[in-house]
């Protein structure tokens, strides 16, 4: 239930505890390795992300908040991208956890359904599945990980007044 | 805004600062406030040291982005190790005073009685602690609050439980005309919220305490075995990182760092723990909330955010403790984080917000977290639902169903990652059946307490039954880490009470009147 995106980010990935925990320790040393987190591939700008880190997030953002119907997606409110520049500001020790858990993310459907396909190839109804996967798995370790992008993104969006005409939120009584 | 001449002015320290004091308070929140102001009435030169800020209401924009960020421990994000409980505390002048909804009850008399009878503490009872009840809710001005402040979020609780005939009732509070804008949980802008930075902290500077602000203690000095004082940081207030260092001299000292930071400096001194207590027992009280969608508007941002509360389960059929029901509700940023699911199925309950009433299930623990010490000497919480927790919390979330379809909900949801939609009370024996694994639920705390307990028993709890260290003469705790137990209430009038008796201890050891 944490808010402020940037310290969801500094208190899930710069700690480097919970998710180095069993079977997340495995599975981050795997997604260090995995194609679209390779501590070789370039990143842009000095940034944290490569541009497959990127896409990774971006499409995981897109599912988690698709928008519709009144409410801006994701992408309108650059969630993976406030979400990258908060990780920027945190250095490349609090983002390598968080690069690894990308690249998991990515071949989840490979590592957990046997499936050789990469989660940002998918179909979002498929995408979804996956997504569901992590929220509901029995690996203590990937209902974490989807805990913590769920509460960056979803605070990201919701802190930011352009998400409130959908929910019927009119917003607090002092003017900004 | 011009603060008081009291408060010293740390932006432009460099380098080494030396303070000297009678005694110095780390941390000013409900403990260290009143153990300030009722040393310092005394004639007691005071030091009070805060980490966060000393912010004003002008300071309060309503804005999530911005107050999580000023007045939260960890910027709100602080969770045990696994990230599965979020664990709320202020981090500000006053403390989680400051962010707290006000909520004033009593410790009760079934717990005090367990703690003389299990922990040594005969002095406790009711009948002794009520003189320190009386002052510390004149202090606050705590009042009822009436029929009329009740908003429509917490008056479906009420109607729920009055169909079920279930035990309930309103909360006393320490707000003053309060105005009704829902934000008590970022900080009042409107000076309605009766936190210690607007009593308790301004009587301590006029009686000339000084206030340092942040101020980070990480070091407790001793010298040939005695207590000496206190060393630490002091932080910039941009980046959060230190700027320059202090000592301040002080041959008495009171921890009241809240129940996580506190057993942390002990341990990370490596004093006051002949027990082997220090950082153990500790109870966080978590919360299980669920919510309810109405065909009408509840609009639960709007009005005091927690007014009602049902006590029928405070304890069980069997006598055991139980678990306290309480209308609550929560801003944009923060439900979203916590609402079920994700993608079009978040978004459609997301599009419900005015509609929905929420409430929760406060679960009396028994203390099986701890606090350790972490990379740099962070503080970690550990802590896993025991069996016993599971049950109630399972219990409380049947009790809240049963209490919102009560009150005409269409339906009702638990805060589980995958959602689990109750549209009828015939569906609430589903809730039975929730396993309640790490991360499955999202469930948060803002009572850690118990740490570092009080027990006459040096063996047994490292601090005496006024709080005082049982190895290190001098050295106190009046916060809730002093807690034998968890007390099932809401707990800053307990914080503040037992404060108040240690002072009164405190001023007499140096030759002052008592407070009583």
């Amino acid at each position: 239930m944490a808010i402020s995106p940037d310290v969801v980010l500094r208190e899930s990935f710069g700690r480097r505890e919970f998710l180095r925990r069993g079977a997340g320790a495995l599975l981050l040393a795997l997604g260090s390795v995995l194609p679209g987190c390779r501590a070789g591939e370039v990143r842009d700008e000095g940034g944290p992300f490569s541009d497959s880190e990127r896409q990774i997030l971006r499409a995981i953002c897109n599912r988690l908040l698709p928008g519709g119907a009144g409410a801006p997606a994701a992408i309108e409110l650059d969630v993976a991208g406030t979400i990258e520049r908060l990780l920027r500001e945190l250095g490349p020790h609090a983002t390598s956890d968080f690069r690894s858990l990308l690249a998991v993310f990515e071949w989840s459907p490979l590592l957990f359904q046997a499936k050789p396909r990469r989660f940002t190839r998918l179909a979002p109804q498929d995408q979804d599945q996956v997504i569901r996967g992590w929220a509901t798995s029995r690996i203590g370790f990937r209902r974490t990980g989807f805990v913590a992008i769920k509460r960056v993104a979803m605070s990201t969006y919701y802190a930011q007044e352009a998400s409130w005409a959908a929910i019927g939120f009119p917003g607090p009584w002092l003017l900004s | 805004m011009r603060l008081h001449p009291n408060v010293v002015d740390t932006s432009e320290v460099r380098g080494l600062m030396r303070w000297e004091a009678e005694v110095a308070v780390v941390g000013s929140g409900a403990g260290g406030a009143v153990s300030a102001k009722e040393l310092a009435e005394a004639g007691i030169d005071v030091a009070l040291l805060e980490e966060g800020g000393y912010l004003r209401y002008s300071d309060f924009n309503q804005r999530e982005r911005d107050m999580y960020r000023r007045l939260y421990r960890d910027q709100a994000a602080q969770a045990t190790r696994d990230l599965s409980i979020n664990v709320l505390q202020g981090r500000a002048v006053g403390g989680s005073t400051v962010i707290n909804n006000c909520i004033c009850f009593r410790t009760p008399e079934r717990v005090l009685t367990r703690w003389q009878a299990e922990f040594g503490l005969e002095a406790l009872s009711a009948d002794s602690l009520r003189p320190y009840f009386e002052r510390v809710e004149a202090t606050l001005g705590v009042v009822p609050i009436v029929s009329a402040e009740v908003n429509e979020n917490n008056r479906i609780l009420l109607e729920g439980c009055e169909r079920l005939g279930y035990r309930a009732g309103t909360f006393s509070h320490n707000r003053k005309d309060c105005v009704g804008c829902g934000y008590c949980m970022l900080g009042c802008p409107y000076e309605r919220h009766q936190s210690v930075d607007m009593n308790y902290v301004p009587r301590a500077l006029d009686a000339g305490c000084r206030l340092f602000t942040r101020c980070r203690v990480e070091e407790i000095l001793t010298e040939g075995g005695r207590l000496a004082g206190v060393a630490g940081s002091v932080l910039d207030e941009g980046s959060g990182q230190p700027r320059a260092w202090f000592t301040l001299r002080a041959p008495l000292v009171v921890l009241a760092a809240g129940a996580i930071h506190t057993p942390a400096l002990l341990l990370l001194n490596r004093l006051a723990n002949g027990s082997g207590q220090v950082g153990r027992g500790l109870a966080l009280h978590p919360l299980a909330a669920s919510f309810a969608r109405f065909d009408r508007l509840i609009d639960g941002f709007v009005g005091i955010p927690q007014s009602a509360y049902c006590n029928q389960f405070e304890t069980l059929e069997d006598g055991s403790d139980g678990f306290i029901l309480e209308g609550i509700f929560a801003l944009p940023a923060l439900f979203a984080s916590i609402c079920p699911s994700f993608g079009e199925e978040h978004l459609s309950m997301m599009r419900d917000y005015r509609h929905l009433s929420g409430m929760y299930a406060m679960i009396q623990d028994d203390g099986r977290g701890t606090v350790s010490l972490g990379e740099g000497g962070r503080p970690v919480i550990d802590y896993h639902l025991g069996e016993r927790e599971r049950h109630l919390i399972r219990r409380g979330l049947q009790e809240s169903a049963r209490i919102f379809f009560a009150a005409g909900a269409t339906l009702v949801t638990t805060l589980l990652s995958q959602p689990l939609v109750l549209r009828g009370r015939e569906e609430i024996a589903r809730l039975e059946e929730l396993s309640l694994r790490p991360n499955e639920m999202a469930l948060f705390s803002a009572h850690p307490q118990a740490s570092c307990r009080m027990h006459a028993d040096p063996r047994q709890g490292p601090i005496d039954g006024y709080g005082e260290s049982h190895d290190v003469p001098n050295l106190f705790v009046a916060d809730a880490s002093a807690f034998p137990t968890s007390v099932g209430i809401n707990p800053q009038i307990t914080i503040m009470t037992l404060a108040s008796r240690q002072a009164s201890a405190i001023r007499r050891r140096l030759g002052r009147p008592p407070l009583l």
